[in-house]
Parts: structure tokens; sequence; C-alpha cells
């Protein structure tokens, strides 16, 4: 592989048996994708329902089982955060818990105390204050529980953060914010991010290379600028269009 | 003015503390003008729709303020006077058209359903309007979507269904509550094209409820902005966009992320 | 323990009419069954032919039955078995219940459908008739009806477990704990049993209902409690005879039957309308 790319799609075919009454179909979601994520970039997927990018996601986390092609990867650690802050965090622990948990499943063992400093520090990093250690997750905003996910993310150094649609569900004005924080994390800690998405607004100030995805193919890919100026595909065109960029 | 909002307010009364989550919200609505409400979570935008469309239980919580609507009082209307509004003269699109809709019901009757609760129609004239609207709201093959459940529709059929099954009995408002926010954006901008056809063509005012303000700008011709169950700033659009005058407006406006593609 | 934390703070969050009634019931039939254990104001086996069947009186405030024993002191060793019979049930039950039902909701596939279908199987038939089939195969007596009772009681909270585990194992907050690292065990017992627990809480005291109510039935049909041990179920089959005569034979240990029984599902009914 390339020195700066991290992970490398070769071919990645994805499919799922569908039960259709008695017989069973066979849907392909992700058709055949070459793609690869260099390191230190914000990689957006955008693409409407159905047109497989959060199975890509889950695809590069190795969570689904590729039908052909290969996925190479030297991501130590990847991480994951979700478009429902609501169903992401678990509703029975406090915030402390929930942050400690990453540093009790690693490799190195940590002392209580050494923890809570760190889940401390974790807290301030992501604009929130230890005074949230001991609430539980129902007593938070959407918001806030988004930068809880971001900072459970980012207590194991991750080498790969996935965050699929990570503020779709927010208020426009959390959005910004929410935002706001994963560019300064990005930028601190020289995170690879793979952003997905269907705001093909929000990725065009986000997001160093964007590509399109349409019914599990990618259908066009490049860096922002290039391509809402001059989008060659149709279905980006449209996108554009339909999002009143163009 | 075809329908006038005056003082609105509404306070829920199901927990210890009341809830006051509308607060002297006071509008207007004219002929085939289309008014935007938009807001954040919290902001009483689809209370406010609520109130107007007579859907607010009537237990539980107070209201105060007049709506009038053909010199009317919504707020006061005996429940019987009500109903032969709604569906009617008022009518409603929701953010989910798939739980909007009757899954067990083929779309033909869904659509007809004003019709026959409003109208004394033999059945022939029934279809006659059902299937316009089906054109109208521009679904091919409306014969097959007339026989056709809403699980064998895609969402976006699904919603112009609902805005068929809206509009059948030419309503003079409409109201639409996100009526594009469960959808795909290409979908969402084809949802948006129809209603403001329908609007030109029709002449039906449309209460346009969304927390999208890309959208809002499309779509309305004045806009009410709201806040924590009041309003913060209201007038027409363009002039809002361009030059906002509270904190709170500008805020919600700076945060449409910009796509500047000039070089 | 973390365990043991999380109850009482379930615990602590209810204090609707419904449990404070159940809880001062259940309170009080428990603290006579420790009594029971240590102190009873007669021998419970002691005879005396002398006051057979006497009514109640400042001496035997329930009377005595047909072997001149007390019937007090009877009825509080009979809340002792019963007691320690259901308890031993639900513990057995909703032990299993819980691995069985973790593990078919966790896993989900085909060891899921082959262990929900046994469990159907079995589900088919009340616990009690189940139970009275285990206890035919083993015998009748004390342990063995507590070993029968458990294994009947297996089934329900197995599908109540699993129902719970199987509405939480998509949420993201689980994706993720499996991201970091967690282990299966981990995300079973640590991340999703706390939050099925308020669930199970309810169950487990319908569970405890329907054991006191299967342990007097057992003992009524002689399967159960042997004697000269006390047990409710047994009090009310050898009293029934004497109805007529010297009603407090089966007077006080069916209203002890309908206390308990009102107790636990009170109790049930608090934490459900809590949750």
């Amino acid at each position: 592989m390339a020195e700066d790319i991290i992970v490398k799609g070769t071919d990645v075919t994805v499919s799922f048996m569908n039960k259709v009454g008695n017989r069973k179909e066979k849907k392909t979601v992700l058709d055949g994708l070459d793609f690869d994520v260099r390191r230190g970039e914000i990689l957006g997927l955008a693409g409407e329902s159905g047109s497989g990018k959060s199975t890509l996601a889950k695809a590069v986390l190795g969570m689904v089982p590729l039908e052909r092609g290969k996925i190479e990867s030297e991501v130590t650690n990847p991480q994951m955060i979700f478009q429902d802050p609501y169903s992401s965090l678990n509703p029975a622990k406090t915030i402390s818990w929930i942050m400690q948990e990453p540093l009790k499943l690693g490799k190195k063992k940590y002392s209580s105390e050494e923890r809570l400093s760190k889940v401390e520090e974790m807290l301030c990093e992501v604009g929130l204050d230890a005074g949230y250690m001991q609430r539980k997750p129902g007593e938070l905003s959407g918001g806030q529980r988004q930068r809880i996910c971001i900072g459970t993310a980012l207590m194991q150094a991750p080498g790969l953060l996935i965050a699929d649609e990570p503020v779709s569900a927010l208020d426009v004005t959390i959005q910004a914010q929410v935002l706001d924080l994963m560019r300064e994390i990005h930028r601190k800690k020289k995170l690879t991010i793979l952003f997905i998405s269907h705001d093909l607004r929000t990725m065009y100030n986000f997001c160093d290379r964007v590509m399109i995805l349409q019914k599990g193919k990618i259908v066009e890919s490049g860096k922002p600028y290039d391509l809402y100026r001059d989008p060659k595909e149709p279905y980006t065109r449209l996108l554009l269009e339909s999002a009143g960029i163009i | 003015m075809l329908l006038e909002i005056k003082n609105l307010t509404i306070e829920f009364h199901d927990h210890d503390r009341p809830e006051r989550v509308v607060e002297d919200v006071s509008f207007s609505l004219d002929k085939g003008e289309i008014l935007g409400i938009v807001g954040e979570s919290g902001s009483g935008k689809s209370m406010t729709a609520l109130a107007v469309a007579g859907l607010l239980p009537r237990k539980k919580m107070e209201k105060s303020g007049e709506i009038l609507f053909e010199e009317k009082n919504l707020l006061t209307l005996p429940r019987h006077d009500l109903r032969g509004l709604q569906g009617d003269e008022i009518s409603v699109i929701f953010q989910e058209p798939m739980t909007a809709l009757n899954p067990t019901m083929k779309i033909g009757k869904q659509v007809e359903e004003a019709l026959l609760l409003h109208r004394h129609m033999t059945d022939e004239e029934r279809k006659a309007k059902v299937m316009e609207w089906l054109e109208k709201v521009e679904l091919d093959d409306s014969e097959r979507v007339y026989e056709a459940y809403p699980h064998e529709l895609s969402g976006g059929m699904r919603q112009r269904v609902m805005i068929a099954a809206a509009m059948v009995s030419d309503p003079q408002i409409l109201i639409a509550d996100e009526p594009t926010t469960a959808l795909d954006v290409t979908v969402q901008s084809q949802i948006i094209k129809l209603l403001l056809k329908i609007n030109k063509d029709s002449g039906v005012s449309i209460l346009f409820i969304s927390h999208d303000l890309s959208l809002i700008k499309q779509i309305t011709h004045n806009v009410i902005v709201m806040q924590k169950g009041r309003i913060v700033e209201q007038g027409d659009t363009d002039e809002i966009f361009l030059h906002p005058k509270e904190e709170y407006t500008k805020k919600l406006i700076s945060s449409i992320p910009s796509v500047d593609l000039r070089k | 323990m973390a365990f043991i934390k999380s109850i009482k703070k379930i615990f602590n969050k209810y204090h609707g009419f419904n449990f404070n009634a159940g809880l001062v019931i259940t309170g009080l039939i428990f603290i006579i069954a420790l009594v029971g254990c240590f102190y009873t104001p007669y021998e419970p086996t002691a005879m005396n032919v002398s006051i057979r069947n006497t009514a109640p009186s400042l001496a035997h405030i329930f009377g005595c039955d047909d072997s001149g024993r007390d019937v007090f002191s009877r009825v509080m060793e009979g809340i002792r078995n019963t007691f320690f019979i259901s308890t031993m049930t639900v513990l057995i039950g909703s032990g299993f219940g819980i691995i069985l039902g973790a593990a078919a909701g966790y896993y989900g596939g085909k060891f899921d459908e082959i262990l929900m279908r046994i469990n159907d199987a079995l589900f088919a038939f009340p616990s009690v008739l189940l139970a009275l089939v285990i206890v035919s195969l083993l015998g009748p007596g004390f342990l063995n009806v507590t070993v029968a009772l458990g294994i009947a009681f297996i089934p329900s909270f197995a599908r109540i477990v699993r129902s719970g585990f199987k509405s939480q194992v998509n949420m993201d907050y689980v994706q993720s704990a499996r991201l970091m690292g967690a282990g299966d065990l981990r995300i079973i017992f640590v991340h999703i049993l706390p939050n099925i627990l308020p669930v199970l809480m309810s169950s487990v005291m319908i569970g405890f209902n329907n054991a006191v109510l299967a342990e007097a039935g057992l003992s009524y049909l002689g399967i159960g409690v042997q004697p000269p041990r006390a047990s409710l179920g047994l009090m009310l089959k050898d009293g029934q005879a004497l109805l007529a005569t010297a009603p407090w034979n089966a007077l006080f240990p069916g209203m002890v039957i309908v206390l308990m029984v009102l107790g636990f599902a009170l109790l049930s009914e608090g934490i459900s309308e809590a949750s």
C-alpha cells in the first residue's frame, strides 16, 4: 500500500439475503467498490438512503462479511459514532462509567484514579466539564450526548473515526457546534475521519474529499470544490441541485 | 385575511409544573400565502400548527388567545363544528408518511376519505376527483396507485399520496408539518416543487413548518422564527434572510453551511 | 457489588402507593417467616389431645387443629416453608431464565430458534402441571418440589429476558461496546442486563406470586411438603374437612396465602408503574 493510505478496498462487494415471502432474494448492497482512505484526511461518504454508505462503514470495520473483494486496513482501534445519540449511550450507566469502559477494555491497565482523571480531561476536551460525570444519558440533550460519544470514541486514541450521520438528528445550531468540535479534534489529533452524511452542504466545508454513492456504486469522487463546481455525472448534479447548491 | 392568530398561549398541565410551550403568538395568513414557521426542537412550532389544525387534546392543557378562521374562533368552537372544518377547509400533512397512512387500507380509499365525510357525491364523482388529484400530485400510473397499499409505495410516493388526500377536498389552508424531513434530498426537492405548483394552481394557503432554513427560504413568502415558544422575528422571507434583526435569527442563518463555488 | 447496587437504586426509585402497600404486606410476612426460623409460641408439631379443635383464644390466637397443635405456630412454620420454596423457585427460574434468555436474545439465529422452540413446548404446559410431572419423576418432598417448581419457572423468565435482549442488542451502544473490544459476556451482563432489570424485577414479583400459589397447590395435592412439617397448602387441605366445625383450621392459612399473593402483586404493579 502507498504510504499514506491506511484503508484500501478492492472490488468490495456485499450482499444480503432478503426473505421475500417464502423465497430468498439476494440483494447486493455494495457492488464492486474500489476506494481508499488516506491518513489524516476527512473523507466524506455521501448518498441517499439505500446507497450503501452505512454498510460500507461496517465493512471497513469488518462487521459485515464480504462476498467478493478485500479490504486491507492498517488501522488500529477504529471507533464509530452514530446518528441517534439517544440509542448510542447505555441508558443504565453514568457518563463516567461509559467513558471509563474503553480504558478498562484496553491492553494497558489503569488505576481507577487514572481513569477518572482521564475522563475528566476528555470531558473538557469535548467542551463539557467534570460535573457531567455522575449524570446519566437521559439527563443530557442530544448535542451533549453526541459530545460524550465523541469523547468515548477518543479515549483510546483511535486510528480511524467513523461518523455515521453524527449531526443529522440534532438541531441546526447544535449541528454547527458539534461539527466545530470534530474539526478541532481532527486538527489537534491528526485524526482520520470517515464522515457519512446525506448533507452535501455540510460536507463542502468539512471534508477533504467526497465520495458519492448510489445504489452500492461509487458515482464520483474528488475534492469538494472540484466536484461541486464541475460535476461529471448527472446523479451528482441532481444531488447538488436538490440541495440547492447549484 | 384568511386566518388570524391572536395572542395564542398554550400550557401543558400533565406534569407537576405547568409548562408553557407557546407564548403570546400572533400572526396572520393571507389567501394564497405560503407562511413558514421555523425553529429548533422545543420552539413550539409544531404546537402552533397543531393548534391551528384543531388537533390539540382538550384535556390537560390550557389554551388562551384566538385562532380566527372565517370569523370563528377555532379554540372555542364546539367539537362537532371543528370536525366539519378539519379535512375540509383545513388539511394537514405530517412528517412521517408511513405512519400517517393506514397500512391496511387501499390508497384510493384513504384519499377519498375527506370527500366521504364532507361532500355528498356519487361513487363515480368521488373516484374521478381522487384520480384527478393522484394525477395532480404527479404520481405516474395513478390507476395502480389507487388500488395499492401504502407499503407498496416508496416514501416519496407516499408523501404525494398524503398531499393528494389533503388537497382532495379543496381546502383553503394546508398545514405541512415537516413534510419532507423523512425523505431523501432528491425526493425532498420534488415535493417542494410540487407544493409550490399546487399553491400556484389552486391558491391554497400553506402553513409550512420546518427546522430546515434552506427549505423555508426556497418555498415561503413570509416567515416566522420561533424560539422557546415565542416569536423571535417575523416578516418577508427574503428580507429576513438578507437582513436578520435578532441575534437568534442571525445565529440560525449562519448555521446553514455556506457553499461558495466562486474562485 | 454493582448488581446489588443497581437493585437498590431501583428500590429507591419506587414510592407509589401500590409499591409501599406491597412492601408493608410482604415485609410483615417476611418478618414472621424470619421469626418463625427461631421462635414459635408452641412447638409446631407438638400434639395435645386435650385441646383438639379449640377455638381461637388468648393462649392460642389462631386456635388449635385436629391433633391439638397450635395453628398460629404452624402458620408461622408454613409461611417459612412457603417463603423458602418460592424464593428458591424464583432464584432457580430467573437464574437459568436469565442465562438462557440472554444467550438466545443476544446470539439469535439457529441457537435462538432451537432454544425458543423447546421453551414454547414447555410453556404450553401450565407450570404447576410441569412441576407435577417433574415431582412424579423425582418423588415428593421438600427439596424435590423446590427443584421441580424452579425448572417449571425457567421458560417464562427465559422468554421475558430474551425479548428484553432482542430489543437492546441492536442498539448503537451495544455496537460501540463491541468496537471497544468488550467481550460477549461483558456486553450481556454488564452492558445490557441493567437495562432490562426493571422489566425483570416486575416479573420476579409475579413469579413469587405464582410460586406461592404453585407450592400451596402441590402441597394441597399432598406431593409437596410432607407431614408432620407444616405448609400453608397442606394446612388448607387438612382444614378443609373441618370447615364447618373448626373453620380456623383453613381460614388462617388461606388468609395468609391471599395476603402473600396480594403483597407480591402490589409490588409488581408498583414496579411496572414506575418504569
